[in-house]
């Protein structure tokens, strides 16, 4: 084996180490110390061994949609979907932006703000817009063939109020 | 035992293997892109389903200056519109794929794929799933080792020679040590669920996915079933790091973790990340990368 090889070897090494620590969930790599920390941190994510593989594990996650309820200034209520892409792959993408949605609370005001306002404009004539998130609550097979049916329950609602009407 | 470990990691090796996962990976990635191609609007832009500033918090990005946001920006200093700037990235990103497919300049269509890909799909919030995050460790694979050693225009071109190497080797090694930590992580950490311990796991499965056409409800008057695909993943994936590398049985399980894909593809949507998985899997365990099979 010549020299360049072996060092070949050893960078290969630790990028499966990195790759380790990722599949582990490794604290030290998700908040490094110092130059070197820090400069792995950023090969982990520029290589992809940052990865974690547990998809759908423990469990599967449930289906999530999120539906806006609109009110205009008559009081007549209309209900939209968020548009979530045409193709499987785009919808695939909505999924994990909605995964992280339940996950965590703190960025749910500001997404559901977000969505009120794409309301706001796409429909002038609203002034209230309810963005919720509902979760698929699927019933187990037992029940299922007990005349059980998967229903919508709601994880997140918040209401949204026009200031100032639109001209 | 050095001869041995020196021979696990330094025998001239076929580049066929690597190859083919440049391949499988281009002509999956393109598949994708071609799917995302109408859905670009609905992730940027004003009329974006995620605002790029939630875009921005939400995405873990190692370098900031590599965002495609700040691309965007610098573009629009030089009076290109944002759709049409976003439209020639993607077509750039299309274009070096076909590149990479065909093994024409490689290293650099494999750079220039990675970064668009990662820019676009990852932290463009255009793609996250399990599926974009293989594609992105494919390409770095693809960026880093001699994968025009056959089947590309390189190589017909003289740029490349296709003779065996010890690289091909340790990235082959690499590849497939890296394969059997991802499997047996993901069958680890399904055995902490209770769905997984009771077989039902597929049932849940069938109603995540939304876009399954037909009516598969009929299962669950055939539990069994249910509990056999459930834990043929499990065992699958607990398998893998075990069963794959022993002569006997490498092609069988290479086979029955494809088939495994299959049935993610088509009872759970996953087409791109059963594709990109099960391209993984052929390239660096079907394919025989003995010396003598070189192109």
């Amino acid at each position: 084996m010549t020299t360049r090889h072996a060092a070949l070897c050893l960078f290969a090494a630790l990028h499966l180490f990195v790759v380790a620590c990722g599949a582990l969930r490794v604290a030290w790599l998700e908040a490094p110390a110092g130059i070197a920390g820090k400069a792995l941190k950023a090969y982990a994510g520029l290589s992809g061994a940052d990865a974690t593989y547990g998809f759908f594990a423990p469990a599967v996650p449930p289906r999530r949609r999120v539906r806006l309820e609109l009110v205009d200034a008559d009081g007549k209520q209309d209900v939209a979907l968020l548009h979530d892409g045409a193709s499987p792959e785009a919808r695939s993408s909505l999924k994990s932006l909605l995964a992280l949605f339940a996950k965590t609370p703190a960025a749910r005001h500001d997404i559901a703000a977000y969505w009120a306002a794409r309301m706001f404009d796409e429909h002038p004539g609203a002034m209230r817009v309810t963005a919720a998130v509902e979760e698929m609550v699927t019933p187990s097979m037992v029940s299922y063939l007990d005349g059980a049916r998967p229903s919508w329950s709601r994880i997140y609602t918040e209401t949204f109020t026009r200031l100032v009407p639109r001209r | 035992m050095i001869p041995a470990v020196v021979r696990f990691v330094a025998a001239p090796a076929s580049p066929r293997p690597l190859a083919l996962l440049r391949v499988g990976i281009a002509a999956t990635l393109l598949l994708q892109a071609a799917l995302l191609w109408a859905d670009l609007p609905s992730f940027f832009g004003s009329s974006a389903v995620v605002s790029r500033a939630l875009r921005e918090a939400i995405a873990d990005r190692p370098l900031p200056a590599l965002e495609l946001d700040a691309s965007l920006d610098w573009l629009a200093r030089h009076g290109v519109e944002q759709a049409l700037a976003l439209r020639a990235l993607f077509v750039v990103y299309a274009a070096s794929l076909v590149g990479l497919l065909l093994g024409w300049r490689t290293r650099v269509m494999a750079i220039v794929a990675w970064w668009l890909q990662q820019s676009l799909l990852v932290w463009g919030q255009l793609a996250v799933h399990g599926g974009s995050a293989f594609a992105h460790i494919a390409l770095f694979y693809c960026l880093l080792l001699p994968v025009a050693g056959a089947w590309s225009l390189d190589r017909r071109a003289g740029r490349t020679t296709g003779a065996p190497t010890a690289l091909v080797r340790l990235g082959l090694r690499a590849i497939q040590i890296h394969l059997c930590v991802v499997y047996f992580e993901a069958g680890a950490a399904k055995l902490l669920g209770e769905q997984y311990l009771s077989g039902e796991a597929a049932w849940y499965a069938l109603f995540h996915a939304d876009w399954i056409t037909g009516d598969l409800t009929w299962l669950a008057r055939m539990p069994w079933l249910v509990a056999v695909a459930t834990w043929l993943t499990l065992i699958v994936e607990l398998g893998y790091p075990f069963m794959i590398w022993p002569r006997r049985t490498r092609r069988g399980w290479a086979l029955l973790t494809i088939v495994m894909h299959a049935g993610f593809a088509v009872g759970m949507g996953l087409w791109v990340f059963s594709l990109v998985m099960s391209t993984f899997t052929a390239a660096v365990f079907l394919l025989s990368a003995a010396p003598q099979d070189s192109a």
